[in-house]
């Protein structure tokens, strides 16, 4: 069945609204619950339920991290003669920013020398554990040529500012399709995930471009969903889309909770991510540690709580954490305070320093760059 | 086939008939070790560290989960178009077949594969010892003394000497002498078991070696004492760092404890010589709000509610709230359940222990795999 379907994710989102991590990195490729990548959740996603041809749209800039998480898609069992992993690297006639629609026109090659007849388009920035098998099922069974997913999201769910909603009718057939202003009411939410026939993608992609037209892809067939026959699919699990700082820190600290982390990092056998080879994190005496995610490769001496730590973090002696963030191989040094804030890779924080945000906005403290000063 | 300046040879078929029960599925070079690798992830991250890009892999005791271990030999940067790992199971040809009689008669039946690269040199190693060691240094200085044969040498008391291969040297490090496990020893200088040979003496010898109905085929016992008694130059290279045989539920209790000591000499935690392993990516460690830690290592996929001390976490591992689990080693999928107190213990993959009191007195005590210790 899968084999007859490709991926392809949309990875070049508009960074406005999460400055600060996305300096160097697209969202894609931001580290995510202490050891992941933002990508992971889509790559795993479409790979588990057989799909080994996945395109990736990237961004114009920054792409070197996103790369360097993907190698040669090993990770994904995406090392493959036929298929495996292809970056879509928008030419240089395309617009730069979120102008999908004219990156797929160039790499347009690549959609029709691929053998599959369907694709599975999803975005890089959802934090979801979906089993894509049954959205599948459910198009195929439908015979219709689109199949949108959405979820349906409570009136006191914030966090979905700015999503696309979708619109029914009382027939549940879609009506339109909107913008989150506010979260008043119930709302059914795009989840950006779309299966459509291939020969009809390119279509519309032709078209569309003869006609002048740029920018999203996913606006862009939502536009044209009146002409397509469309099958609808409601996700009922966790999912959250990472365009904001505020949205970031939120679905990290979600992962806290142990239905949630049970769902989105363990069912459907996990997330598979890129392997570092880091050794086990060493606890030494007088440290504590509550409520907190702790990755490979940490020394820890001082006191987390409540805090998402990556990789090879060291946290010494008398230092506290709380409510934060840490990325990997940063430094905490003794006595140091630290509560509500992210901290990028490689940041050391010297000695009894107290860095403080508060709950609704977190501090962020940059990457340490190897160009900067 | 691109000739090679040396390849690796890795004897791999070890029952491990001291770790019963932790062997009684899996080959000893295949048992749990420091919280996420396996034994034989050091000889491997060993050759890849070295620079050694070709190795023969020599199974033969239950040989299935050390396989998918080692898989395409990638987890290592061993899954080279030149080279890389392959897998050397006991085979039978036309006028039959055997298994592997000796370590000597391991490699006398791969002749063809060793051949096949033309190397200049061939090393030996062993899957069951936890140490770094740089094999390349090793080899320069062999090729430097001229030597047909170099020893790993390592310094031990004249207690432990009795099981080792041990060594009489002159000054310049030349092997005068060589008793293979001596009542009596006459020096503390032990072999660590990693050969590096020239390969066209070595080939000469094994194939002597195999004519002869009297021989054992071992290393130890045969080849390297008719060398020496042949005049061929033979010389030590000493090596100094941490080394340890994990052949005994103790030893390799005891291991897994230096790991916790501060300053311990193996040092994963360095960037410069990684060890490699394979396996799936787990989520980070989930600590609970009633966690207690303290000198513990603990790796991705576990999730502590309970206390742990002194103890190693291998991924997957859950301690419920309440337990108390002390000076122990609990390999993957091992469940604690609420009020189990543990001392001084190594659990086997998969077990669930649901409730009691469990603790090892002056031998560690183990509780086999895939159990449900109610």
């Amino acid at each position: 069945m899968a084999k007859s379907y490709m991926g392809l994710i949309l990875a070049a989102q508009d960074t406005n609204d999460i400055m600060g991590l996305t300096k160097y990195r697209p969202i894609a490729s931001i580290p995510f619950a202490g050891r992941y990548r933002i990508i992971d959740f889509s790559l795993t996603n479409l790979t588990r339920t057989g799909i080994s041809n996945v395109g990736i749209v990237v961004p114009h800039n920054y792409v070197r991290s996103l790369r360097d998480h993907i190698r040669g898609g090993q990770f994904w069992d995406l090392n493959r003669k036929n298929g495996g992993i292809f970056l879509m690297h928008p030419t240089i006639d395309a617009e730069i920013g979120k102008s999908n629609v004219k990156n797929f026109r160039s790499n347009l090659e690549y959609l029709h020398k691929s053998k599959e007849n369907n694709v599975v388009l999803c975005s890089s920035h959802l934090v979801a554990n979906i089993d894509l098998r049954s959205i599948i099922d459910s198009h195929e069974k439908s015979g219709r040529d689109l199949t949108i997913v959405y979820k349906k999201v409570d009136k006191n769910l914030k966090g979905y500012r700015g999503c696309t909603s979708v619109i029914l009718n009382e027939d549940k057939e879609i009506e339109n399709f909107g913008v989150v202003v506010d979260s008043r009411e119930e709302t059914n939410i795009s989840l950006e995930i779309k299966i459509i026939r291939k020969d009809l993608l390119i279509d519309l992609l032709m078209s569309g471009v003869q006609n002048g037209l740029v920018g999203d892809l996913n606006k862009f067939i939502e536009n044209s969903v009146h002409k397509i026959s469309t099958n609808l699919y409601e996700f009922t699990g966790y999912g959250k889309f990472i365009d904001s700082t505020k949205n970031y820190f939120k679905a990290n600290k979600d992962i806290l909770k142990k239905e949630i982390r049970e769902e989105l990092l363990l069912s459907n056998g996990g997330i598979s991510t890129k392997i570092n080879d880091t050794p086990p994190a060493i606890y030494k005496p007088n440290s504590k540690v509550s409520n907190s995610l702790i990755a490979n490769g940490c020394i820890v001496k001082g006191s987390v709580k409540n805090s998402i730590i990556g990789r090879r973090v060291v946290i010494k002696k008398g230092a506290t954490i709380e409510n934060s963030i840490i990325l990997q191989s940063c430094i905490i040094e003794e006595g140091v305070e630290i509560r509500n804030v992210i901290i990028d890779k490689n940041v050391t924080i010297s000695r009894y320093q107290k860095v403080i945000g508060s709950e609704d906005f977190p501090l962020i403290i940059e990457k340490k760059s190897l160009l900067d000063g | 086939m691109r000739k090679k300046e040396m390849i690796a040879m890795l004897l791999a078929g070890g029952q491990g008939s001291r770790l019963v029960p932790l062997t009684s599925d899996v080959a000893k070079p295949a048992v749990d070790f420091g919280g996420k690798y396996k034994i034989i992830d050091f000889p491997l991250s060993n050759c890849t560290n070295s620079g050694i890009d070709t190795v023969g892999i020599l199974t033969q005791y239950r040989p299935f989960l050390l396989n998918t271990h080692i898989g395409t030999g990638s987890a290592w940067d061993l899954n080279s178009m030149h080279g890389g790992t392959a897998i050397l199971p006991p085979y039978t040809t036309q006028e039959g077949g055997a298994w592997y009689k000796g370590t000597a008669n391991a490699i006398y039946q791969n002749i063809q594969y060793i051949d096949r690269y033309d190397p200049d040199h061939v090393l030996i190693l062993s899957g069951d010892h936890i140490y770094k060691m740089d094999y390349n240094k090793m080899l320069r200085e062999h090729k430097k003394q001229g030597a047909d044969v170099t020893i790993a040498a390592l310094t031990v008391t004249l207690e432990e000497a009795k099981r080792f291969g041990i060594m009489n040297v002159r000054d310049d490090n030349t092997i005068y002498e060589f008793e293979e496990k001596p009542e009596k020893p006459k020096s503390n200088l032990a072999s660590m078991g990693i050969y590096i040979f020239k390969w066209s003496e070595l080939k000469k010898y094994l194939i002597e070696d195999e004519k002869n109905k009297e021989s054992e085929n071992d290393f130890g016992m045969n080849i390297l004492p008719k060398m020496l008694d042949d005049g061929l130059k033979m010389v030590t290279h000493p090596f100094k760092g941490y080394w340890k045989d994990v052949g005994t539920i103790n030893s390799l209790w005891e291991a897994n404890m230096d790991l916790l000591d501060e300053n311990n000499d193996l040092n994963l935690h360095t960037n410069n010589w990684k060890i490699y392993t394979s396996g799936e990516p787990k989520g980070a460690a989930y600590f609970g709000e009633s966690a207690n830690v303290e000198n513990s290592m603990v790796v991705d996929g576990c999730e502590v509610n309970g206390s742990i001390k002194n103890t190693v976490l291998f991924p997957g591992v859950i301690i419920e709230e309440g337990a108390v689990v002390e000076n122990s080693v609990l390999f993957p999928n091992v469940k604690i359940g609420k009020g189990v107190i543990l001392d001084r213990v190594i659990v086997g993959e998969n077990t669930n222990v649901l409730s009691g009191t469990h603790a090892g007195d002056t031998t560690i005590k183990v509780i086999p795999q895939n159990k449900t210790i109610k």
